[in-house]
């Protein structure tokens, strides 16, 4: 689910990119990666084949394919925050240079993939990958990982004003259900292949640090699913939504460019106010999102 | 005469523990070669790699009269040039001068100056006519003179060179041989190829199982451990 | 100095940030002016000398999704909107296509870490970007082994055992490949960037054209 450009709504792709930022930032902290690290050729291998991996097309039915995602593949060599910083830089690579997924969809894909995404692969390998559930939490960390993404990318879509009429919705849902049992499968047997030739390059799950990953891991799927759930339900994307939640119809719908442009002749003055309220809106999200990282962080730390 | 290179007693284990070198004396001094003779997985590569501080074992190594030591591994960089077994190993940028400008422009060079140098070193390796077309393209001899120019670029006291000979044919080796003769740094070059280490040898060492084992004229090593095809 | 070489001398920074004003743009502009992007875009190409083939094959892999999406859409908006929506995909592709042209990816890594972008992920984006072709080349090298040894008269189930074995061999000699590659940059003294011999600074040329794209979209937005 590689969001192009142009169907995101403004609001939706300037808060995802809002929300990412901070993501970003605290993901290449925890990492601790420097130049010189040893681990950056591995970091850098398994990047490049989760790249190559997303290339390789395969057939789930009713004429449609899919493709590995690669986050709980990831999440299990290096650890959540290294894993989202690798996979953010997959996305960049392929926003920039095979125009798969757009490059101010960056943010969605980003949170989508990178960060639910691998937070939701990671969250069984974190609770059961040290015992001997270890193959089937690696199977259920891929299925999830999917299903997360996929939830939450149908959520930015649908809260774009871009639905699904109730009666197609059950397709997309049994394709992504097929993409994830698939991912999970092929996740598991290239984990123990990997693992025969060196088990050094299979990370452990971390005990001292169970709570503070399945917070993030339950979150990342109760936010994927819950914003699908809500989004499902406005079939009219954010402006419905605006509406019923009493903002100014008018501005929202106006927000809401990619849809919403036929009825677009306004004098400059309005214009230019909503420009202010849209940056006025980023930065708001982006000083929430780092409040958030802030606390987050500090909670850690005490 | 302090010698350029002194290792005393260096030891390194791999991370999964395998003994890799297992206490390496060693000396190099101004304007000498010395060629690294040993069967593979002897420890030659290992002890090269030590030279320029990518690895750090036990021991006592200092290069220059720098001490290879973590605060010190950028100095080390500058004063070792180390040439990669695998030229397309070190090339990797997306034309022949903007690679041999990496080493230059890491140290700080203005871009002008890191071109000049850059411009200077292929001229001198006999690459000059390569500058611009993609390392990718190049012929085997062609790789190999552009790596070392990237080397040379950072103007080393001392060329590290791993197995230089690999896949080059006779009239490239035969120039590459004469291009090391003109260049005035004491080198350590670990190799397989006896007619090679003969024509530029000043003396040899033999390392077995992470130790040197035996030192001294080429020809000498090359009867006692019967290392001819 | 020809149209092309300017195109192409700019700071990847000023580059970057008019290809973002003018995605940005392209996102805000009610769909009836699209087409004076899509024209513009032309002239620039035209300008700069940007071979139009490759442009168009490597903006065209946006298509297939975006037209599923497009298509997914009709039952709710109508085939018109479904177009317009593939179309803005399109012309977004487009210009992340020239600019990627005319800058260069390795540049404009670099200069995502210039405009603030942590180090660490430009690392990694780096050597992903690199390592993908190591992989690719390591990938054909086993191909071509299990081929010169019969491997398509096989079968395919056979096949697909040997593919699926030889992944985890070909992630061992990849990830060899990538630690000498690595080694050998930090043998020349590689810190964290990759320096272009390019003068990479910003210069009136580059900030007019992140003022124009700005005052472009400005412009197409608000007439």
């Amino acid at each position: 689910m590689h969001i192009p450009d142009g169907f995101l709504s403004t609001p939706v792709w300037a808060t995802l990119n809002a929300a990412s930022l901070p993501a970003v930032g605290l993901m290449a902290r925890r990492a601790r990666v420097h130049e010189e690290d040893s681990r950056i050729p591995l970091l850098g291998t398994l990047g490049a084949f989760v790249f190559a991996a997303q290339m390789v097309n395969f057939p789930v039915g009713a004429g449609t394919s899919g493709h590995l995602v690669g986050g709980t593949l990831l999440a299990c060599t290096l650890g959540p925050a290294s894993a989202g910083l690798v996979m953010t830089a997959v996305l960049v690579v392929q926003a920039f240079l095979f125009q798969d997924g757009g490059v101010l969809a960056l943010g969605a894909n980003v949170v989508s993939m990178a960060v639910l995404g691998v937070l939701a692969g990671y969250l069984p390998y974190q609770l059961w990958g040290g015992g001997r559930g270890r193959r089937v939490a690696i199977f259920l960390g891929g299925t999830f990982s999917v299903l997360t993404s996929a939830a939450a990318a149908l959520a930015f879509l649908f809260l774009s004003g871009i639905t699904l009429p109730p009666a197609l919705m059950r397709l997309p849902l049994a394709l992504f259900l097929v993409t994830g049992l698939l991912e999970g499968l092929i996740t598991v047997l290239v984990i123990e292949a990997i693992e025969r030739i060196d088990p050094n390059w299979i990370r452990q799950p971390d005990r001292s640090r169970t709570p503070a990953v399945a917070f993030l891991g339950v979150a990342a799927l109760v936010l994927a699913c819950g914003g699908f759930a809500v989004a499902s339900s406005y079939p009219d994307g954010l402006t419905r939504l605006g509406s019923e939640l009493g903002l100014a119809e008018r501005a929202v719908a106006l927000f809401s460019t990619p849809l919403a442009d036929y009825q677009a002749t306004f004098p400059g003055a309005e214009w230019l106010q909503r420009i202010a309220a849209g940056i006025a809106g980023l930065s708001a999200a982006f000083l929430l999102c780092m409040a958030a990282g802030r606390l987050l962080a500090a909670r850690k730390r005490a | 005469m302090r010698p350029v290179i002194s290792a005393r007693g260096l030891i390194y284990c791999y991370p999964d523990g395998t003994p890799a070198l297992r206490g390496v004396d060693f000396d190099l001094h101004e304007g000498e070669t010395v060629v690294l003779f040993g069967p593979n997985g002897s420890g030659k590569t290992t002890f090269l790699h030590h030279l320029n501080g990518l690895i750090r074992g036990e021991g006592r190594l200092t290069v220059c009269n720098i001490d290879a030591e973590a605060r010190n591994l950028a100095r080390l960089r500058e004063k070792v040039g180390l040439l990669f077994q695998d030229p397309d190993d070190q090339l990797f940028l997306p034309t022949v001068l903007e690679d041999v400008c990496f080493g230059p422009l890491n140290m700080g060079a203005e871009p002008a100056a890191a071109i000049e140098i850059a411009r200077e070193m292929l001229e001198l390796t006999g690459a000059a006519h390569v500058r611009s077309r993609a390392p990718q393209h190049l012929s085997a001899g062609e790789k190999r003179r552009v790596a070392l120019a990237g080397v040379l670029a950072m103007r080393p006291a001392v060329l590290a060179l791993d197995e230089p000979t690999t896949w080059l044919d006779p009239p490239a080796q035969r120039s590459l041989v004469s291009l090391l003769r003109t260049l005035p740094q004491a080198k350590v070059v670990a190799t397989h190829d006896v007619p090679f280490a003969r024509a530029v040898a000043t003396r040899a060492v033999f390392f077995d199982s992470g130790r040197i084992v035996a030192a001294g004229e080429v020809d000498a090593l090359v009867e006692r451990f019967e290392w001819l095809p | 100095m020809t149209s092309a070489a300017w195109l192409r001398e700019r700071d990847a920074r000023a580059v970057l940030l008019a290809l973002l004003a003018i995605l940005v743009g392209i996102a805000v502009t009610p769909s009836a002016r699209l087409p004076i992007l899509a024209v513009l875009l032309i002239v620039i190409a035209v300008a700069g000398h940007v071979s139009v083939g490759p442009v168009l094959r490597r903006s065209a892999m946006v298509l297939p999704f975006a037209l599923f999406l497009a298509l997914a859409a009709i039952p709710a908006r109508g085939w018109e909107m479904a177009a317009v929506l593939a179309g803005r995909a399109w012309i977004s592709a487009l210009y992340v296509v020239v600019a990627v042209e005319s800058a260069t990816a390795p540049r404009l890594f670099s200069a995502l870490a210039r405009l603030g972008c942590p180090q660490p992920l430009v690392t990694v984006l780096q050597f992903v970007y690199r390592f993908v072709s190591v992989l690719a080349g390591v990938a054909s090298n086993i191909r071509a082994a299990a081929l010169a040894r019969g491997v398509q008269r096989a079968g395919r189930r056979r096949m697909f055992g040997v593919a699926a074995g030889t992944i985890a061999v070909l992630f061992a000699r990849a990830l060899g490949r990538a630690t000498r590659i690595h080694q050998a940059m930090v043998a020349r003294g590689y810190r964290g960037q990759i320096p272009s011999p390019m003068r990479e600074r910003m210069r009136v040329a580059d900030g007019l054209l992140i003022i124009g794209a700005v005052a472009l979209v400005l412009t197409i937005r608000t007439q």
